[in-house]
């Protein structure tokens, strides 16, 4: 569509456009006492994506809320036009388009842009505000464009840090600089050589401070002097604060400093760096008057913190209290251990006596690399270097051979073995001896028929694992197989591809991982207190009994509706719960 | 101790498969005749292109009950092509009597929709009717007795197939539990009418056709997720359906609450199936099945299993057993072998 159809199009709907160069439409506005023109530029991907819009006469503003400071636009024809501030509203990606009505798309998106910022430019306590709040993205005009990965928590308001670049002319890739937190443990100080793989490449780079700011200024604007507004920011802070800043810096001679900031607004957490430099040691620029000397460069920071990177990969840092003991590290039980340190927990005791064989490699989640190996070592070596606040322990126990105290000691037991009968007898042997751990027992049916999970323990009021055991409609008679199973017991099911002693179960690692995804997510919800204990929970393949015509089916099967929903396990026919 | 389980020896008890071995028995002696009467059919220039089960023993339908008067029955429909079937249908009709006879049968008839013979010293029955089949597969039965007139005995529309696959699963996309459940409610309407009717004569006015479909049109199945069935539950929806929701039965005489009853063959012909019978016989099953569904109210508001199999029993008769108390055991016992195959893996 050209341009002048829109432009006749915005005219008929009563905005006032004024001319402009072929591909760009410029309208004029009215918000509050402020006159404002607008400038968008359609560009290649439009009508399949927004314009970009910009507020003209940029610098007029000064700083303003979701609107970048002043640039020079280019245009296709190669004329350019000055002084003009991009208008931040958003992504066209998270929005869909009538591409086939531009000129309706280009109004919905010029009201949208101007409604990201009209408040701001009416009302300055909230434009400042709303700075504060995109601190990063102000904070972007000034800094390098390489940024300082922070790694570790603040346990103080002030924490040291240690500072590390990469040497000039190393052999690997370029590496960010990154700033540890003195006080980490000897596991999670080991995460950072380990994922870059090129300690010795890297060299000590001056101190490092980590510091919890109560209060924030509005950003930086460009060109604006970083001494002066360090200067402005330490200021505001309270009295106190300052007061444990100045002390800081009397003690602490450099000749750089890295600083690293923290400070929450309006449950935003904001982050942003400074390197500062003095020609000779100096007392660090950390009270208003000790900056003379010091020059300052603005860094962004990537925080890879407990509190920002679990989050923000969709697990809760909630659960890093948390120590859960996974007997079975099969390939449901690997995957299992790859979603709970994923989810957040913060120890998992892994438990295999068994070797990695690539008879499963095509299932299990460890790689050819494991070969031989045994399976809760290899897990734990492959997951340390992903999951940099789980802490991991590898056993090679048997189930029935953990002893009393150490099930009390875990918030959790899973068992993936696929042994009914060793699951059978632990359930009641935790129940004989008082021991209250919750524990979910897990396991899949072949050919993709189903697989489930149940959760049981405590003080066993809500049922227990026999419980899943009991004929169903029966009077308590016990099954030696659960009876949740899809199949009926006690039929062949495994096959074998080779002589006698290849025989295995046939199932994918869809379904392992389904049945995996099932356990970890009823784990997980009772971790965080949002199921109770005596659950069971089954995932029922969509397939059609009469392609397999050697197998019998239970009725379960038949009448199952509950996919994926958490069903009580309570039996009162069973004899060693209902005690 | 459950009431589904006395439910479960009931069944067992009552319901007749094939692989029950009278029934086997009397299947042989099927076989043994039907090549005979294969033979008799050739010769007479009509062979017979096909045969099947019809009934309760119907491939698919399985609600054949061991009947408590000792006899049993097959019905086995014979098919013969439209183009080589004679025009009186009364001819392969006389084929069959005089087969039969030659076989020994006592007393072979010629009924009005099929001829029926016995083998008394066995307590087996036959049931033969005859179709004949024209080019688009459709089938017309053979319908008349010798004396009748020509205007009764005629090659009548008729739909065995259609009303087999109806009776396999009337009500829809039943599940497997489901249809077992269903199957065993029709068994229980059935038996309970051989032990109700004490008159052979009243009682075989009860059409198991009649009860069979009554049961499985208005059948609500009761069973949980885990597969745990509630017949006791089932059979009192069923009645409760059957008596106040279907309108099988019809009010005609108010002050003497004289009922008609009218069940419909759902396949061509599409008659009514008691259409023959006067409202004593719909007064007298409506009155029999309210008392059924409030016997199937108080077991249901029983909370002892012996006193509701005991109330069951006087409906069922005595294959229904009265539940034994069971002393507590400290376990949960497996009754099997000590080991069975697993299936489970992680």
């Amino acid at each position: 569509m050209k341009t002048a159809e829109i432009e006749h199009y915005l005219s008929k709907e009563k905005h006032a456009i004024t001319e402009s160069p072929e591909g760009t439409i410029r309208s004029s506005h009215k918000i509050g006492n402020h006159s404002i023109e607008i400038v968008g530029i359609l560009g290649n991907g439009f009508p399949h994506a927004l314009p970009n819009y910009y507020l003209c006469n940029r610098q007029s503003f000064g700083r303003l809320a979701h609107v970048g400071w002043p640039t020079r636009c280019t245009l296709e024809s190669n004329e350019t036009i000055e002084d003009l501030g991009l208008i931040c509203s958003g992504s066209s990606d998270a929005l869909a388009l009538d591409f086939n009505t531009p000129e309706k798309v280009y109004l919905a998106g010029l009201t949208k842009a101007i409604k990201t910022f009209d408040r701001a430019l009416v009302d300055s306590e909230c434009n400042d505000q709303e700075c504060i709040l995109e601190f990063a993205g102000h904070w972007n005009f000034a800094v390098e464009p390489v940024p300082i990965i922070l790694f570790g928590e603040s346990p103080n308001r002030i924490t040291e840090l240690v500072c590390s670049r990469q040497k000039t002319g190393a052999k690997h890739a370029k590496s960010k600089p990154i700033a540890l937190v003195k006080s980490l443990n000897s596991h999670s100080k080991t995460y950072w050589p380990r994922r870059q793989g090129e300690s010795t490449d890297r060299i000590k780079s001056g101190k490092g401070l980590l510091i919890e700011l109560s209060n924030l200024p509005t950003p930086p604007a460009p060109g604006e002097s970083l001494v002066q507004w360090w200067t402005n920011c330490l200021k505001i802070q309270p009295t106190d604060e300052r007061k444990a800043l100045r002390e800081k810096a009397r003690h602490f001679r450099t000749k750089e400093l890295w600083v690293i900031c923290h400070a929450r607004y309006q449950d935003q957490d904001i982050w942003f760096a400074l390197i500062a430099s003095s020609p000779q040691k100096e007392r660090t620029p950390l009270a208003v008057d000790f900056l003379r000397n010091w020059t300052f460069t603005a860094r962004r920071v990537e925080p890879h913190t407990k509190d920002y990177l679990i989050p923000r990969g969709g697990g809760t840092a909630a659960l890093q209290d948390k120590s859960v003991l996974l007997v079975g590290c099969g390939s449901v039980g690997s995957i299992i251990a790859n979603s709970l340190a994923s989810s957040g927990i913060g120890k998992l005791t892994l438990s295999d006596h068994d070797s990695f064989c690539l008879d499963n490699l095509y299932r299990h989640s460890l790689d050819m690399r494991w070969d031989g190996v045994l399976k809760s070592h290899a897990i734990a070596a492959s997951l340390r270097s992903k999951f940099p606040f789980t802490m991991f322990e590898c056993f090679e126990t048997k189930l029935l051979d953990f002893t009393e105290d150490n099930l009390k000691s875990f918030d959790m037991v899973i068992v993936a073995i696929g042994n009914s009968t060793h699951e059978f007898a632990f359930n009641e042997r935790m129940i004989e001896n008082g021991i209250e751990t919750p524990v979910i027992y897990t396991w899949l049916e072949p050919n993709g028929i189903g697989g489930h999970a149940v959760l049981a323990g405590g003080d066993y009021q809500n049922g227990c694992h026999q419980c899943n055991f009991l004929i169903p409609g029966g009077d308590g008679e016990r099954m030696l197989t659960p009876n949740l199973n899809f199949l009926k017991e006690n039929q062949k099911v495994t096959k074998h591809l080779g002589s006698c002693g290849s025989l295995f179960l046939p199932y994918s690692e869809l379904d392992a991982s389904q049945t995996a995804n099932l356990a970890t997510r009823l784990a997980v919800r009772f971790l965080l207190g949002k199921t109770v204990i005596g659950q069971k929970i089954s995932w029922h393949g969509d397939l059609d009994p009469e392609d397999f015509p050697e197998l019998r089916f239970s009725d379960r099967f038949y009448q199952f509706e509950s996919q994926l929903k958490e069903i009580p396990i309570q039996n009162p026919l069973c004899k060693l719960c209902s005690k | 101790m459950s009431i589904q389980k006395q439910f479960n020896k009931f069944h067992d008890a009552i319901k007749l498969t094939r692989e029950n071995a009278r029934y086997k028995e009397a299947r042989e002696k099927d076989d043994s005749i039907k090549a005979e009467i294969k033979a008799a059919f050739k010769d007479a220039g009509y062979p017979i292109v096909e045969d099947f089960i019809q009934g309760s023993m119907a491939d698919g339908v399985n609600t054949g009950i061991v009947s408590i008067y000792g006899d049993r029955d097959i019905d086995r429909a014979l098919v013969i092509e439209a183009e080589k079937a004679p025009t009186d249908p009364l001819a392969p009709q006389k084929t069959l009597r005089d087969t039969l006879k030659k076989r020994g049968f006592a007393n072979p008839k010629i009924k009005k929709p099929c001829v029926t013979a016995d083998y008394v010293s066995n307590d087996l029955h036959f049931d033969y009717p005859i179709y004949r089949r024209d080019l688009a597969g459709s089938l017309e039965l053979a319908v008349g007795k010798e004396f009748s007139t020509d205007a009764e005995k005629i090659w009548d529309a008729s739909d065995p197939k259609g009303l087999i696959s109806h009776l396999k699963n009337p009500t829809g996309n039943l599940k497997p539990p489901e249809k077992e459940q269903m199957r065993r409610i029709s068994r229980y309407l059935k038996r309970w009418r051989d032990v109700q009717y004490q008159s052979e004569n009243e009682r075989k006015k009860v059409y198991s056709i009649g009860l069979t479909l009554m049961a499985k049109d208005s059948f609500s199945k009761q069973i949980s997720e885990d597969g745990v069935a509630n017949d006791l539950l089932a059979l009192r929806e069923t009645l409760y359906d059957i008596i106040h929701y279907k309108s099988y039965f019809t009010l005609t005489d108010h002050q003497k609450q004289k009922y008609d009853i009218k069940v419909l063959l759902p396949a061509s012909p599409w008659r009514d199936i008691f259409g023959n019978h006067g409202p004593s016989v719909g007064t007298l099953l409506r009155s029999k099945l309210v008392k059924l569904l409030n016997k199937c109210d108080e077991a249901l508001a029983e909370q002892d299993v012996v006193k509701q199999s005991e109330i069951l029993q006087k409906q069922f008769g005595q294959d229904f057993p009265i539940a034994e108390k069971t002393e507590c055991a400290n376990k949960n016992i497996y009754i099997g072998s000590g080991i069975v195959a697993d299936h489970g893996g992680a």
